[in-house]
């Protein structure tokens, strides 16, 4: 039994009782419980063959794995070459985009649309007025028309010189009026 | 040490007689050690198997320049901490030693008011504080002894047995089992 040595700024007397009780502690034995040291070294070879089995497979398992790359080797599966690579990056499929559209296309494409757009809606707005003024042209057109109906600048030139210039302004320039008026609706080829 | 050494070199080799010897050699040290700071015979007799099973384990990391016993009571003391600290973490209504008597305990331990006083006292201590007053007082290890067991200097051990023992003095004074004149350090 070991003898305490205690510090000396306390030792063992200031406690009083301390003595008797370390003495008292250390005659108290403690037995384990029967069978304790069986079941212990039981438990330790158990837990030393399973550790030697666990060893033994690894050790199995790596030496297996090196005879069979060896095997492999020498039956010639490898030829040296670095294997192909079989997750090879698959490259992204090609969309085909269509061709960038040139930028006349586009104009004459919208002038186009336009065009009929502005021919629909001038078709509209001038097809009664030519239906009236078909069905006018015919109600009104004598059976032998006259010469002064079919021309009426003849009926100017009969007058005379003097007359025909003051009127002169104003007959060229309803003629003109008329004649793009004639032009505009189609009834006149240009 | 030569018969430590030529113990553990039998065992490694596979020897079941000796694996039995060393159990044999150490189980009172282990269980009593385990006992006195778990404080529960069922709870002690678990972790004793369990620090055999790891002294097996760790034979061959053995310092075989350094005596046995420290070592295989350091592997005692660290299963104990680990014990201790899940049961802090996951209590249960177990019978504790102390609820208990001990038909093992000495008749003047049992009746002496001092002795039952300084036990409950070491019962308040932190861990380390009771581990070093345990393995000095009650076990009657040497501080060289106690300093292998905790991996603690000399000087660190004296410290904590010091300030175990004015814990101790502080709660016989609060029991009126010690005289006022009687307190000498510091306490924690």
């Amino acid at each position: 039994m070991t003898t305490p040595h205690t510090p000396d700024d306390l030792p063992p007397d200031a406690v009083p009782g301390l003595s008797e009780y370390s003495a008292a502690e250390q005659r108290r034995r403690f037995a384990p419980p029967t069978g304790f040291a069986d079941r212990v070294t039981t438990g330790a070879l158990r837990q030393r063959r399973q550790r030697g089995l666990a060893r033994w497979t690894v050790g199995l398992s790596l030496a297996a794995s090196v005879l069979a790359a060896v095997g492999l080797f020498a039956t010639g599966a490898f030829d040296g070459r670095t294997p192909e690579v079989v997750n090879r990056p698959v490259p992204p499929a090609v969309v085909e985009q269509p061709a960038p559209t040139k930028v006349r296309d586009q104009l004459a494409e919208a002038g186009a649309a336009l065009e009929s757009l502005t021919r629909e809606t001038t078709d509209k707005a001038v097809g009664p007025t030519m239906i009236l003024l078909d069905s006018a042209t015919r109600a009104t057109a004598p059976a032998d028309p006259s010469p002064l109906a079919d021309d009426p600048t003849l009926a100017l030139a009969s007058l005379p010189s003097a007359a025909r210039s003051s009127l002169d302004p104003i007959t060229t320039t309803t003629r003109r009026a008329m004649t793009r008026l004639l032009k505009d609706v189609g009834l006149r080829p240009h | 040490m030569s018969a430590d050494r030529e113990l553990v070199r039998r065992i490694l080799a596979g020897d079941p007689a000796s694996t039995r010897e060393l159990v044999g050699r150490f189980e009172h040290d282990v269980f009593g050690l385990c006992v006195r700071l778990l404080r529960h015979r069922h709870d002690a007799e678990d972790v004793a198997q369990d620090v055999f099973l790891r002294v097996f384990r760790s034979l061959r990391k053995w310092d075989d320049a350094r005596p046995l016993r420290p070592w295989v009571l350091a592997i005692a003391v660290n299963r104990c901490r680990t014990h201790m600290s899940r049961r802090k973490t996951r209590p249960d209504t177990a019978d504790y030693l102390a609820d208990l008597p001990d038909p093992e305990a000495p008749v003047a331990d049992q009746g002496s008011e001092l002795a039952a006083g300084i036990a409950a006292a070491v019962e308040t201590l932190r861990d380390d504080y009771r581990e070093v007053f345990v393995l000095f007082h009650e076990t009657g290890q040497s501080y060289d002894e106690i300093s292998a067991v905790v991996s603690r200097p000399v000087g660190t051990v004296k410290t904590w047995l010091h300030r175990a023992r004015a814990a101790v003095l502080e709660h016989l004074k609060e029991l009126g089992l010690a005289p006022e004149a009687a307190v000498r350090g510091d306490t924690e």
